[in-house]
C-alpha cells in the first residue's frame, strides 16, 4: 500500500519526467526510447509499457534531440510531429527546433 | 514550407497584442469573461507557451490523427468486437460517452472564450487550436457510439445525456459550468486546462486506454488516447498563466483556483473512473486499481508539476488520501442500488475473484464494503432481486451534487462521524458530503446558492409525481434505458453452482 505524508514534501521520492507515448504508436515509442538512451547516457531509462500507453522516464531531466530521434527512426522527423503520439508527459516540457526537454526544477 | 527555422519567425507571427485607445480595457476584456486579477496588460503579454505549434503544423497533425484513428475504426466497426465486449466494459464505455461527449462541445465554448478573451495573443492562438480540438472530441465521441446504436440503444445517451436532468448529469453539468461554460478566461486556464486536463483527464483517457487495449476494445483505446494527444498540447495554457500570476505575486489566487477545481474534479472522476476501473473492467484485463492510477497520474505526476511552479498541495490533502481508500466503493454501491437512475447497466463486480482482488488492492474491503454485497447476493439467490432496488432517494451534496456517502465512510472506519455537514445560509439549509465540498461552496456562495440539487427539486415539488417513477421520468429515463444488473445477477451465483447453471447471462 502506498503511504505518503499528508503534508510537507515528498523529498524521499525520485521525481520521474519524460514522455507518455500512445500504445498504438509502438514503432515511434521504440525510437523515442533509443533516442532518449542516446541523449541521456548517464541515466537508466525506465520504460513502463501499459499497452494503451508507454511511459518513458528519467529522474528530474530527460532530453531528446531531433538528431538522435532521426537516427533511431532512420528518416527525417520534425519534433512537432511527435504530437500525434504524445498522449502526455511527466514533468514540464520545453520544445524547440532541435530538442525537447522534460524537466522539473524544484528540489524538495 | 518556410525556409527559416520555425523559432526565428514564430514569435513575430504569433504576437499581435494591441494598445487599446478606442475602448477601455474593461470594455475589451470584461472581468466576467476575463478576470485580470489586477495584473496589467503588458505583464500578460509575456505569456509564452511551452508547447509551440503553427497553424499549418496543427492542421497537418490533426489530419494525420484522424486518418490513423479512422483506419482503426473502419476495420473495427464492421467486426463483432462490440457484440463480444464484456457487459462490465460496455457499462464503462456507455457511462463514458454519456458523461463526456457533449461536455467536449461545452469545453469548446470555454476554449473559444479564451481564444477571444485570453489576455495575450499567444494564448488566444493556443486556445483557437483548443477550440478546434474540443470540437473534434465532441464529434468523435458522438460518432463512434452512434455506429453501434443498433446494438445498444443506451449509446444514444452520448448525445442525449446533457439534455436531461439525470442526476449524474446534473452533477457533471454543475461541475463543467463552474469550470468552463460559466467561467472567465483566466480562471479557466488554471481550472480547465491546468487542473482538469493536465491532471485528471489522464485518468479517464489514458488509464482507460490501458484497460481498453487489454480488453481488446481497440476502437475505444485508439479514440481516447488520440484525444489525449490534443489535451496534452492545449493543457499547456495553464503553465504560462500560472507563471504570469506568480510573477505578479498572485500565488494565493492561483492556489485557490487550483484547490477549488482539484477537489471538484476528484469527486466526479471518483464516480466515473473509479467505478469503471475497479468494478466494470473485467478482472482479467485490469492493469491497475483506480487508486494506483490516481497515485501514478495525480499524486505523483501532477503534484510534481504544480509544485514545480511554486504551488503547494491543496490544504485538504489528507482528506483526499482518505477518500481514495473508500469513496468510489461507496459510490459503486449507490450506483448499483439506484441502477434504474443510470443510463448504463452497472455490473456488481463482486464475485469471489473480484472480491479477492479488491481485498488485495484495498485491504479491509471485504469486512467494510463486502458485507453489503453479501446481503444483496443473499437476496438475489433467495429470489428477491427487488430487495436490491431503491424505494427512496439519498441526500445529495449541494456542492458536488453526488449522493452523500458519509455513513458508508463512517461504517468502513474512515470517518469520525456518519453525519453530513450542514450550512444554513441566507435562510436556506445546504448539505455537504465533506469539508472541502462545503469550502468550495463558501468560496463563491453567490454563484452556487440558487442551484437546486435533484433532491431539492424532489422535496420542493418540482418533480411530479414525487415518486421513484416520477423522478425517473424527470431524469429522462424510459424503462428501456434504465440501468439493470449488467450480468442479469450472474455474479450472485458465482461460488453457488446449482442455481447458476439455470441462469442465462446477457
Amino acid at each position: 500500500m502506498t503511504t505518503e505524508t499528508g503534508s510537507g514534501t515528498d523529498s524521499g521520492r525520485v521525481k520521474m519526467v519524460g514522455p507518455v507515448v500512445r500504445g498504438l504508436d509502438s514503432n515511434l515509442a521504440e525510437a523515442v526510447i533509443t533516442a532518449i538512451e542516446m541523449d541521456n547516457p548517464d541515466a537508466d531509462v525506465e520504460v513502463d509499457d501499459q499497452g494503451g500507453y508507454i511511459r518513458i522516464g528519467l529522474p528530474n531531466r530527460c532530453r531528446m534531440t531531433r538528431a538522435s530521434l532521426e537516427d533511431a527512426l532512420g528518416r527525417s522527423f520534425h519534433l512537432h510531429q511527435l504530437e500525434p503520439s504524445l498522449a502526455g508527459f511527466a514533468g514540464r516540457m520545453k520544445l524547440d527546433d532541435d530538442e525537447v526537454v522534460w524537466y522539473l526544477e524544484r528540489q524538495d | 514550407m518556410p525556409r527559416l527555422p520555425r523559432s526565428e519567425w514564430y514569435d513575430l507571427t504569433r504576437d499581435m497584442n494591441w494598445d487599446l485607445t478606442y475602448v477601455t480595457e474593461d470594455e475589451a476584456f470584461p472581468p466576467q469573461l476575463s478576470n485580470s486579477f489586477g495584473v496589467p496588460a503588458e505583464s500578460w503579454w509575456t505569456w509564452d507557451e511551452p508547447y509551440k505549434i503553427t497553424y499549418s503544423e496543427y492542421v497537418h497533425n490533426q489530419a494525420g490523427k484522424d486518418a490513423g484513428l479512422f483506419s482503426v475504426n473502419n476495420v473495427v466497426s464492421r467486426s463483432k468486437i462490440f457484440d463480444n465486449l464484456d457487459p462490465g466494459w460496455k457499462a464503462a464505455i456507455i457511462a463514458h460517452y454519456g458523461a463526456i461527449a457533449v461536455a467536449e462541445y461545452q469545453a469548446g465554448i470555454g476554449e473559444a472564450r479564451m481564444a477571444r478573451f485570453g489576455r495575450a495573443a499567444a494564448w488566444r492562438n493556443m486556445a483557437m487550436f483548443g477550440t478546434l480540438d474540443e470540437t473534434r472530441h465532441g464529434q468523435l465521441q458522438t460518432y463512434f457510439p452512434y455506429q453501434a446504436l443498433n446494438k445498444e440503444p443506451r449509446l444514444d445517451w452520448a448525445h442525449k445525456a446533457y439534455h436531461t436532468n439525470e442526476w449524474g448529469i446534473i452533477a457533471a453539468r454543475h461541475l463543467f459550468d463552474d469550470m468552463f461554460t460559466a467561467n472567465d478566461a483566466v480562471s479557466m486556464a488554471i481550472q480547465l486546462t491546468y487542473t482538469f486536463e493536465t491532471g485528471f483527464t489522464n485518468l479517464q483517457f489514458l488509464g482507460m486506454a490501458a484497460d481498453a487495449m487489454k480488453v481488446g476494445d481497440i476502437d475505444f483505446g485508439a479514440l481516447i488516447s488520440s484525444i489525449q494527444t490534443d489535451e496534452a498540447r492545449h493543457a499547456q495554457q495553464g503553465e504560462p498563466t500560472i507563471k504570469v500570476l506568480m510573477k505578479e505575486g498572485k500565488v494565493d489566487i492561483a492556489q485557490n483556483l487550483l484547490d477549488r477545481m482539484f477537489w471538484r474534479a476528484w469527486k466526479l472522476f471518483s464516480l466515473l473512473t473509479g467505478l469503471s476501473m475497479d468494478y466494470y473492467t473485467p478482472l482479467e484485463h485490469r492493469t491497475h486499481s483506480f487508486k494506483e492510477f490516481m497515485t501514478e497520474f495525480i499524486t505523483k505526476q501532477f503534484i510534481d508539476q504544480f509544485r514545480d511552479f511554486g504551488l503547494e498541495k491543496p490544504w485538504y490533502w489528507d482528506q483526499l488520501l482518505n477518500e481514495m481508500e473508500w469513496l468510489h466503493h461507496a459510490y459503486h454501491l449507490g450506483v448499483y442500488y439506484w441502477r434504474p437512475t443510470a443510463w448504463w447497466s452497472p455490473v456488481a463486480g463482486a464475485g469471489p475473484a473480484e472480491r479477492e482482488w479488491l481485498e488485495e488492492k484495498y485491504p479491509g474491503w471485504n469486512a467494510s464494503f463486502g458485507k453489503y454485497w453479501d446481503v444483496m447476493g443473499e437476496n438475489i439467490r433467495a429470489g428477491h432481486p427487488e430487495l436490491t432496488l431503491p424505494e427512496t432517494f439519498p441526500m445529495v451534496c449541494n456542492a458536488c451534487q453526488i449522493p452523500v456517502c458519509t455513513p458508508a465512510g463512517y461504517a468502513a472506519g474512515y470517518l469520525d462521524s456518519p453525519l453530513p455537514r450542514i450550512l444554513d445560509f441566507e435562510g436556506r439549509r445546504y448539505t455537504f458530503c465533506s469539508e472541502p465540498c462545503q469550502w468550495v461552496f463558501e468560496q463563491s456562495p453567490d454563484q452556487f446558492k440558487g442551484h437546486l440539487s435533484i433532491i431539492d427539486r424532489f422535496l420542493g415539488g418540482v418533480i411530479q409525481p414525487p415518486t421513484i417513477e416520477g423522478a425517473l421520468a424527470y431524469m429522462g429515463l424510459s424503462p428501456e434505458e434504465m440501468g439493470q444488473d449488467g450480468t442479469n445477477y450472474a455474479w450472485a451465483f458465482e461460488g453457488h453452482p446449482a442455481p447458476a447453471a439455470e441462469r442465462k447471462v446477457g
